[in-house]
């Protein structure tokens, strides 16, 4: 288990993280989520002791890092995963992390064999690709067989196998009840691998719940219906207050729950032939609570692109209600619980976007 | 990638988790791991094995002279043959042959200085001390650990580089016509290779120290440079009396005495040249330490 109580690391007038307090629990995965800057991988290295906390303290089943009697085995961390001598070979390179320990090199031949490494182990590490020194790292993580997994960012750089691999990894690990706390930018792969969330911005705890309710605090329900008359029925919903938006496809999204629909439906006679229950996508939630603790914004890609593209775009934002050129990543998908309209997503996909397959 | 995973059965935890609670972190196993970090490098076999031609090889150039000195002595002795001026100052030719043996110890300790800090210095610049230090969170231990390695090190490289320049240092010397031999255990030959090792140590601390300051290879390689090369010729132009006290007192200064097979006439002599050149290496190693220690690695 990992306690972090008023944990602050300041560089001179800079908060990079301010009195955060947190619990990982062990048998779950945590995700820890935030915008770049954020102080995810500060919060982590104070976790090892690899920065003095300016105020604060991390634990570790009770104590601090470094004064744990067998490090390795108590916490395995991937925090970069090319903080290897580029000149040695991936095998030497966990050989000595074993050595401080007198772990034997079965286990690391066993390591490098889960981690599929097998092949490149003894090749210099400067000649790895990035997925693979992402996997010695994460071979590095679990040589000590550790009650406590600390993995930042683990699936940079990993093809779709290995991405796979590691989210059934996190999920193996939590379900033998070890403690699994992991951060990453892709909020797809949260959704997919994370029991519980941990959301930071700006230094500080956003927030700290078990994602189900972290994705549940959008506010209004809403219900995804269609029906053979999606005009009248919208039409009709209208006259009686209720928010609707039509999509592309014809189905109505809904502000209300699916019993008041069906029975709106019924009354107006009606036949729905799909109610579906609408959650707001974790990308969402997160774009909309991060919105204003992004550290490093970005402007309008397409502002330097030629009047046509520009002109191309001006459509969409004037209906998402953003101004042309400088509009910052994080507003960009703003969660709009009613009348998301046609960005909006019927619940957290399985599919990643394009933007967020890319490296931070 | 072309490299697969077992994705079946993400294991990893099940065959050493029975054992895991026997691993623990020791001294010993930060030793090892410097010990196998260092021998996995080529970088550090290479330099190495520079040191050890270097001074087997100035021991051989330098026999060599001695060797002819020695036969145009002879010469001069038996054949009434004048000797050439620039030998007559040498002295006594088989007191002259004694110092090819340690002839090659300034370009010597200055690679193994740099080997020493390119060892903790490579850590920082390629962020392996990350690992190191999630490994090995003591980082005292850690910093003692690289100390103990490369002290063993410089050591071996001392003993091994000077027994080897003793033997070919008497084998050029064997084909004189003066007897100017000399044997290996004998006080003089062997307090000659103990001052080799103090020099190569004590150089190997300052290089760990002046690594674990700057943190930086090449930066920390200059002021070695400076230290033990250029701060002679700095101080040249000086010529105030305390300035010339204190080029006694300098590395260089302090080395060519320790590696002297003839103890100098006036101070310091060897247990005070050793004394100094252990205050030079010791302030960096000691400030080494609280910055290892007390600067969180980037």
């Amino acid at each position: 288990m990992i306690e972090v109580s008023g944990l602050s690391k300041h560089y001179g007038s800079k908060r990079a993280v301010d009195d955060i307090s947190f619990t990982v629990q062990p048998g779950k995965v945590t995700g820890f989520l935030g915008p770049n800057g954020a102080g995810k991988s500060t919060t982590m290295r104070m976790i090892l002791g690899l920065e003095r906390p300016t105020a604060g303290q991390a634990l570790v089943d009770g104590k601090k890092y470094s004064q744990l009697s067998s490090p390795l085995t108590s916490v395995g961390a991937l925090l970069e995963a090319r903080a290897v001598h580029p000149r040695r070979s991936g095998i030497n390179h966990l050989r000595a992390l074993a050595r401080t320990h007198g772990i034997p090199n079965s286990r690391v031949d066993e390591v490098i064999d889960i981690t599929g490494l097998s092949s490149a182990a003894k090749k210099k590490v400067s000649g790895y690709s990035l997925g693979m020194g992402q996997r010695l790292g994460i071979a590095t993580a679990i040589l000590g067989d550790p009650s406590t997994v600390i993995l930042d960012e683990p699936v940079n750089g990993l093809d779709p196998e290995g991405v796979i691999w590691v989210r059934q990894m996190a999920r193996y690990l939590a379900s033998q009840g070890k403690t699994v706390f992991l951060s990453s930018h892709l909020m797809s792969e949260m959704s997919q691998t994370a029991d519980h969330l941990i959301v930071i911005g700006q230094g500080k705890v956003l927030a700290d719940q078990p994602l189900q309710d972290f994705l549940n605090q959008t506010g209004d329900d809403q219900v995804l219906v269609r029906t053979d008359d999606p005009d009248g029925f919208a039409e009709a919903l209208r006259r009686d207050q209720v928010g609707v938006n039509k999509q592309d496809d014809g189905a109505l999204v809904v502000s209300a729950d699916g019993r008041d629909v069906a029975q709106r439906a019924q009354s107006q006679g009606v036949l729905l032939w799909e109610i579906t229950p609408q959650q707001a996508s974790l990308e969402q939630v997160y774009m909309s609570m991060t919105s204003d603790s992004v550290e490093y914004r970005s402007s309008d890609p397409n502002a330097g692109l030629g009047s046509g593209a520009a002109n191309s775009t001006a459509g969409a934002e004037s209906t998402g209600g953003h101004s042309g050129g400088g509009a910052h990543t994080a507003a960009q998908p703003e969660a709009t619980p009613t009348g998301q309209g046609e960005n909006y997503q019927p619940s957290h996909s399985t599919e990643q976007a394009p933007w967020n397959q890319e490296e931070k | 990638m072309s490299t697969v995973a077992d994705t079946n059965s993400p294991r990893g935890a099940d065959t050493a988790r029975s054992a895991s609670s026997k691993y623990k972190l020791s001294f010993f196993g930060a030793l090892r791991s410097e010990s196998l970090k260092f021998r996995t490098l080529v970088s550090s076999w290479v330099l190495m094995i520079v040191t050890a031609v270097i001074m087997i090889g100035f021991a051989a150039l330098s026999a060599f002279q001695a060797k002819d000195y020695a036969d145009q002595m002879h010469e001069a002795m038996t054949g009434g043959k004048k000797i050439p001026e620039y030998y007559l100052q040498l002295g006594d030719p088989s007191e002259f042959a004694r110092q090819a043996v340690d002839s090659g110890y300034v370009f010597g300790y200055i690679i193994l200085g740099a080997m020493a800090v390119v060892f903790i210095a490579s850590e920082f610049g390629t962020k392996s001390v990350i690992s190191t230090l999630t490994a090995s969170p003591r980082r005292g231990m850690v910093y003692v650990a690289k100390t103990v390695q490369i002290t063993v090190v410089a050591a071996i490289v001392a003993i091994v580089s000077g027994v080897l320049a003793w033997a070919v240092t008497q084998w050029v010397l064997s084909t004189s016509d003066m007897d100017i031999t000399f044997k290996l255990f004998e006080e003089q030959t062997l307090m000659n290779i103990l001052g080799l090792i103090v020099v190569f140590v004590l150089t190997a601390w300052m290089g760990v120290g002046l690594g674990a300051i700057i943190r930086n290879n090449a930066g920390a390689i200059v002021i070695l440079v400076v230290l033990l090369f250029i701060l002679p010729l700095l101080l040249m132009p000086f010529q105030w009396e305390w300035v010339r006290d204190f080029q006694n007192y300098i590395p260089s200064a302090l080395a060519a005495n320790l590696t002297n097979p003839v103890e100098p006439m006036k101070d310091p002599k060897y247990v005070e040249s050793g004394v100094w050149y252990a205050v030079w290496s010791l302030v960096p190693l000691i400030l080494g330490y609280f910055s290892f220690t007390q600067r969180d690695p980037k």
